[in-house]
């Protein structure tokens, strides 16, 4: 017999109690690891998506809260680019627009417009075919590459006309950069994107690729000169952007806060349920203090009752969330957002708030039992 | 009182009490419902003191007291002539020095009667190994060997009792406080616990406060007690 064996009796006793708070905990887990898999997922796609590029910082209008929606000239990129420790600059117009899917609803996919000069168009690994050339295709549209994932949900492929915004362009390859953006993109010029969103001259973003990437102190120098030379840019390494961006801070917001509500139900399920066991157990309880337990060791046994119905949860609610995130990110718009997986970091997160909530729901139960008055509870029932 | 203690320490012939209520009162609701009053009581290391009277008159109340599981609203209750300070004192007391056996036997329902055993051992004695080994042998010694992994709803009667004095035995403690011990159990197994409760407070030179209404089990104490309305009626030889 050890300290585990009264809790695990307690569990065993009522097991179809048990059962249904397991039950519960693992259904607020599971929404948990859910939504935090799916802010990281959008996170770590935005990321893969601008390293996929070849994107050391980027630079965007000031205090813009979205970057699509950034506007900045195009010929700022000569300027930038005769700045020390810049080695070559690229803009690019991006945009998100809605494509219907043959049955399956609608998808949104980035469009991204890059100069054929571009580093980005040299950083981009086609699976097959070639960039577009400037100007029109030999069908005499202008020319586009797929995003791998795109292609193969669309259905089209090298020499396929495809359709944006009600204008024709042709298919001239179909690229795999890696990344749930990036796979599910459109590539296309810049001159093509600026007149086809009727923006001409413009782009949202300049794709900065700097001397030494690696060195943190280097790189925040050289994000100190640019603003100090530019004020009316903003300057964001890579890795930084998703961090800083105030959509994906909202989502973030967003899903920790509903996160933190089911978790708020994980709570009120342990508590009740211990409030539930420790008030039957009365008279136990007293048998407990007769024998010479001390309050702390009651309260411990009932706190790490609390931990073990938890970790019967948490363990079930992983393995729910899991399946859950896949059924999710089946759904054609988050699953072109959203990176797939679920990560150890979100796994343990699950897990440490998961227990937490175990032991703050139980201790409310197992105080009361601690205080209990050792006679009065050997009368009792 | 205060005379008696210090005639104790002066006189090595005077032994200081195991257990004692001086002016103990304890009174519920309010001081509506009186259980004990003003009793004084003395349990000298190893003896064996019988505490009878009908029903309502205190009994338990008095074994309450004399174990901590509850406080005097007036008086004072001792333990080798020291007050103890608090639930938490009373707690490792019980723990080391004081076993309980109840009428009701209250064992606990979803451990066997091996693990019942080994419940006042943790955090007293060390090892898991250590612990189910004395139980084991305590066990064994009150002819429960071949029912250590029987759960309470599949012992009889005397064997929960049995399982109850063993329990009340983990700790080798040097007071047991037995509450209507054969209360619950027929004529031929009231016998049995008695004649088991008598040997092992001999085999271990254990204090036993037994409380009971039953006359013949009174015959069995050295010394008996009479309660009656919460005072002491008398007290001499059963």
């Amino acid at each position: 017999m050890n300290a585990f064996t009264l809790p695990c009796a307690d569990l065993r006793r009522r097991p179809l109690r048990t059962a249904l708070t397991a039950l519960g905990i693992a259904a607020a887990v599971s929404s948990y690891l859910t939504l935090v898999s799916l802010a990281q997922g959008l996170e770590v796609g935005w990321i893969a998506s601008l390293q996929g590029r070849g994107v050391h910082m980027l630079a965007l209008s000031r205090d813009t809260v979205e970057v699509m929606a950034s506007s900045l000239p195009e010929a700022l990129g000569e300027e930038i680019a005769a700045v020390p420790g810049v080695v070559a600059v690229a803009g690019e117009m991006a945009n998100l627009v809605r494509l219907e899917l043959p049955g399956a609803g609608t998808l949104h996919v980035t469009v991204r417009g890059w100069p054929p000069d571009s580093f980005k168009w040299r950083a981009l690994p086609l699976a097959e075919g070639a960039p577009p050339e400037p100007g029109a295709s030999a069908a005499g549209h202008p020319g586009i590459v797929l995003g791998v994932t795109l292609a193969d949900l669309l259905g089209v492929g090298v020499g396929d006309p495809f359709a944006l915004r009600g204008q024709p362009f042709v298919v001239t390859g179909v690229a795999a950069p890696g990344g749930v953006w990036n796979d599910r993109a459109v590539f296309m010029p810049l001159a093509a994107m600026q007149a086809a969103f009727d923006r001409p001259g413009q782009v949202t973003e300049f794709g900065l690729q700097v001397a030494r990437p690696q060195d943190a102190a280097s790189l925040a120098d050289l994000e100190r000169d640019l603003e100090r030379r530019f004020p009316r840019l903003d300057l964001l390494a890579s890795g930084d952007i998703a961090g800083q961006n105030d959509v994906v801070r909202t989502f973030r917001a967003f899903a920790g806060a509903v996160s933190w509500v089911a978790m708020g139900m994980a709570l009120v399920i342990v508590l009740n349920t211990l409030l539930m066991s420790v008030t039957e157990r009365t008279r136990e309880i007293g048998v407990l203090a007769a024998v010479g337990w001390s309050p702390a060791r009651i309260l411990g046994t009932v706190v790490l009752q609390g931990l073990l119905l938890t970790a019967i949860g948490a363990a079930g609610g992983v393995a729910l969330g899991a399946f859950s995130l896949r059924v999710v990110l089946r759904h054609p718009t988050l699953g072109g957002l959203v990176e797939p997986g679920l990560r150890p970091e979100a796994v343990l997160e699950t897990l440490v708030a998961a227990l937490v909530v175990g032991a703050v729901g139980g201790l409310y139960p197992a105080w009361r039992a601690a205080r209990a008055r050792p006679a009065a509870s050997l009368r009792h029932g | 009182m205060v005379r008696d203690e210090r005639r104790a320490r002066e006189d090595p012939t005077v032994t200081t009490p195991l257990a004692e209520l001086a002016e103990a009162t304890r009174v519920y609701d309010g001081g509506r419902v009186v259980a004990l009053r003003g009793v004084s009581l003395r349990v000298a290391p190893g003896e064996s003191l019988a505490v009878v009277g009908p029903s309502g008159s205190g009994k338990s109340t008095l074994l309450h007291l004399l174990g901590g599981l509850e406080a005097p609203s007036r008086g004072r209750v001792l333990f080798e002539g020291r007050e103890p300070a608090g639930p938490r004192a009373w707690s490792r007391l019980r723990a080391r020095r004081i076993g309980f056996v109840f009428q009701a036997y209250h064992l606990l329902p979803a451990l066997t009667a091996w693990e019942n055993v080994q419940l006042p051992m943790l955090g007293v004695v060390a090892g898991a190994a250590s612990r189910a080994e004395r139980a084991r042998g305590l066990l064994e010694r009150l002819g429960l060997g071949r029912r250590l992994h029987h759960r309470p709803a599949a012992l009889s009667g005397g064997e929960r009792q049995r399982v109850a004095i063993a329990r009340s035995l983990a700790n080798d403690p040097d007071l047991i406080l037995a509450d209507e011990p054969t209360g619950n159990l027929d004529t031929a197994a009231s016998v049995e616990i008695l004649d088991l409760l008598v040997a092992l407070r001999e085999e271990r030179g254990v204090a036993l406060v037994l409380v009971t209404h039953d006359a013949a089990a009174a015959a069995r104490a050295e010394r008996t007690v009479r309660l009656v309305d919460g005072a002491v009626a008398g007290e001499g030889p059963p």
